[in-house]
């Protein structure tokens, strides 16, 4: 009895899953009559989620049958989405003052968690992966790639506000655009233009992304539509923004006015709203939520599916090069895409846009990105032993502690692939005055130069770095004296006074 | 015109769980099945798409599917040169006429194999040979077992109603010719006791693109007028002829909807004689087989 007992534990062991655990997985992941599991009340399962993850099943209770049970990938795959789908609840719950002393906590000891050892490991090749694929030059169309696959429309120009709902810490609303009813979010305040060139950056290096995109003055139009059967105003629209996140929208509002007979006859689809009230602003960001795109949860970084990923664990040097503090899991996304030819998995890195100079104050809690004068010449240094970056950040997942020297040189040559003709294209859709682009374009050089020396990666392109740089009367020796235009800027580009954010100290 | 190609293929490749307000009409030997446009009173039928769909239909053999007012097949739907389309659909009898059926599907069984043979293969040979082996339908019955305790949305469905799945088996089998319609009404037709009607408040997304294209058209329902030869696939001679129309509402509000269905159904019971029914046509060929042998 004691060797049968033996012999099934070892045969488990040696399975990993067994078959009765692989089935309630997938009934948890299926199944409306299941509550509850790992102690969430459980959302309602869509419909990609369910076929995708039968269809798994399936072929996993054919293996079974087969005598092949399990399947290492499907199990891993199905496991993945799992995990996925359980910490979207955690997710939704909202940030706990656990969560937020957690993270206050990392960024205090980033630069003591952020020094890897130089080892002569050989490394395995990089292929084509779910959250990786390697891009051919131009990179800096990498981005533009992306979305036009899953046939996004970013050319919008009237957005009607559908509902309203304080998640997250951007300001923003949720919007559909007039034309095809496609679903986006606008988005205001410093994040506008970090997002856009962050994103690009990483569809550049590779990695899969959001697609937020940034409009400049008067280019949407967003109707403010009715909340339930009233009409909104815009002072409701004001209110809920600053008692949501905290900003005063009034600054970026440059015109209120009504849909007109002309409006009408320019935009024929504005024919149920003649006299709805519409607002244009000095600049949004516009992301979408794409009809082909199903959002299951966080990608989740530290899962078995991914921690060996070397694509994965090198993100940590990306993201270090774009200077972004915002790297908790719930700022990636594991989805299921839609295509004519099937489904398929999709990890990406979202929410990008606490980078390329984010400022972190404690005392009084105050967070802002996108300031230039924040954001180092370099970030990188060679020690004795290897490297250590002058970096913080608010998570650092356990797969990239445990990046390895071999991990973080493919991210340098993935870097170093980047031309100044990729980097000067993708800080044009920033919405920034040209003289604090240049200034970007400078430093964002010279941190990539910085990390290429350090991994000792030849670089492939010749790029003139001028820290000393003056342009206009805003910048002077290589740093933004005051802000270039307030009126258009409102956020300030200068000013490094942010907003209250939960997300840290 | 991105969105709606999207929903499409999506309609294409998830599986259906949804409760339809639809009804059926018995129609009788007067009228004869058409793939042209025609109308009844001002409810024009516009015809838009025919296909093939042959059926198993499993139970046990003290019909505990019949006894639990549910369906249970595997469906072949073939539509001109395409390849041949396969699913496993469990749906609700209705309570009462034109009351909502409960339908559950999954459209994956090219993975499906039992002792390392196909379903579709099983199934295929069934269809054309119009009669099963004794060797087929133990496979059969032993893949329903099998799947019994699976995460496929109609076993999840008969665990939800607590039916058993051990002795199920394929009871009978139908061929059918169905012929798809958009029920629409023209709104530029100038007498008309429709002429107050609204636009339909049905996203213009789920609407069918000749519709949308078609301003004066409003679409109320879909139907479909089938003709079926069913047989009991083990060695039976008889066929049992079915001739029916079902009619799905499309309009919303669904409730005003709802009176332009009651509207359509006096008009078809008074003009064309058709009758309400209520069974589905595997509950009426499973019994007429049953009542006959």
């Amino acid at each position: 009895m004691f060797f049968t007992l033996f012999i099934s534990l070892f045969l488990n062991l040696g399975h990993g899953a067994s078959i009765q655990e692989h089935r309630e997985k997938c009934e948890t992941l299926t199944n409306a009559d299941v509550l509850s599991a790992e102690g969430w009340k459980l959302d309602s399962r869509k419909p990609i989620l369910q076929f995708y993850v039968r269809h798994l099943c399936e072929l996993q209770e054919a293996n079974f049958d087969l005598g092949k049970f399990p399947n290492s990938e499907i199990d891993g795959e199905l496991n993945l989405i799992y995990a996925s789908f359980i910490d979207k609840h955690r997710v939704e719950a909202g940030v706990s003052l656990i969560d937020i002393l957690k993270m206050g906590f990392t960024n205090d000891i980033s630069p003591y968690l952020l020094k890897f050892k130089k080892e002569n490991k050989t490394r395995k090749e990089v292929i084509d992966s779910y959250v990786w694929t390697k891009q051919n030059p131009p990179l800096h169309e990498a981005f533009d790639h992306q979305w036009k696959n899953l046939q996004i429309d970013p050319n919008i120009e009237w957005l009607e506000i559908d509902k309203m709902e304080g998640k997250g810490s951007v300001a923003k609303v949720h919007a559909l655009d007039i034309k095809n009813d496609s679903r986006w979010l606008l988005k205001w305040g410093d994040e506008i233009h970090s997002d856009p060139v962050s994103s690009r950056l990483f569809a550049a290096l590779g990695y899969y992304v959001d697609y937020p995109f940034f409009k400049n003055e008067g280019s949407v139009k967003l109707i403010l539509g009715k909340q339930g059967k009233r009409k909104r105003n815009v002072k409701q629209l004001v209110n809920f923004i600053y008692n949501s996140y905290k900003v005063n929208l009034s600054p970026f509002i440059t015109k209120v006015s009504k849909i007109s007979e002309s409006d009408i006859k320019e935009e024929p689809l504005l024919r149920n709203k003649l006299n709805e009230t519409y607002l244009e602003f000095t600049g949004v960001a516009i992301e979408p939520r794409p009809l082909m795109q199903t959002r299951l949860g966080p990608l989740m970084l530290d899962d078995r599916f991914n921690n060996e990923r070397t694509e994965l664990r090198g993100a940590l040097l990306a993201h270090i090069w774009i200077g972004n503090w915002d790297t908790k899991s719930d700022n990636t996304l594991l989805a299921i895409e839609t295509y004519k030819a099937g489904n398929k998995l999709r990890g990406s890195f979202s929410d990008l846009g606490v980078s390329l100079g984010a400022r972190i104050n404690k005392f009084p809690r105050d967070l802002k990105a996108g300031l230039v004068n924040e954001l180092d010449w370099e970030v990188a240094e060679k020690t004795s032993e290897g490297v250590k970056f002058n970096h913080r950040m608010n998570q650092i997942p356990e797969l990239w502690r445990e990046a390895s020297w071999s991990d973080l040189s493919w991210m340098a040559e993935q870097i170093a692939r980047i031309s100044p003709e990729d980097l000067k294209e993708i800080l044009s859709y920033s919405g920034w005055p040209i003289e604090i682009q240049n200034l970007y374009f400078a430093k964002l050089a010279s941190r990539r130069k910085n990390i290429l020396s350090v991994f000792e990666v030849a670089d492939p392109y010749e790029w003139f770095i001028d820290k000393n740089r003056s342009e206009n009367d805003v910048i002077k020796n290589g740093v933004l004296i005051k802000e270039p235009n307030k009126r258009l800027y409102p956020e300030g580009l200068f000013d490094n006074k942010g907003r209250f954010r939960g997300y840290g100290w | 015109m991105v969105k709606i190609l999207c929903l499409l293929m999506m309609g294409l490749l998830i599986s259906a769980n949804r409760i339809e307000e639809q009804r059926k009409y018995v129609i009788g030997d007067n009228l004869k099945l058409s793939d042209k446009q025609f109308s009844f009173g001002e409810f024009i039928f516009y015809p838009h798409d025919t296909y093939l769909a042959e059926d198993v239909y499993f139970d046990s053999s003290d019909s505990i599917l019949v006894k639990s007012g549910l369906g249970l097949r595997i469906r072949r739907v073939r539509k001109g040169s395409l390849p041949p389309q396969y699913s496993i659909q469990l749906k609700s009898e209705m309570d009462a006429p034109g009351t909502a059926r409960v339908e559950e599907e999954d459209k994956d069984l090219t993975i499906q194999f039992i002792d390392g043979v196909s379903i579709i293969s099983i199934v295929e040979e069934m269809i054309l040979k119009r009669q099963i082996s004794k060797d087929q339908e133990e496979k059969l019955s032993k893949w329903i077992e099998r799947k019994a305790t699976s995460s496929l949305a109609p076993f999840q469905e008969l665990r939800r109603r607590n039916v058993s799945c051990v002795g199920l088996r394929p009871v009978v089998v139908g061929y059918s010719k169905r012929q798809r319609f958009h029920v629409i009404y023209d709104k530029s037709i100038e007498v008309s006791s429709l002429l107050l009607l609204k636009e339909s408040q049905k996203s213009l997304l789920l609407t069918p693109a000749i519709i949308r294209d078609h301003k004066d058209w409003v679409w109320l329902m879909e139907a479909s007028w089938d003709e079926s030869v069913f047989i009991d696939p083990h060695g039976d001679k008889r066929e049992f002829l079915i001739k029916e129309l079902e009619v799905e509402n499309k309009y919303r509000p669904r409730e005003r909807g709802t009176k332009l269905l009651d509207k359509l159904e006096q008009i078809m019971i008074n003009d064309y004689k058709m009758k309400p029914g209520k069974e589905s046509k595997f509950l009426r060929a499973r019994l007429y087989f049953r009542e006959n042998t």
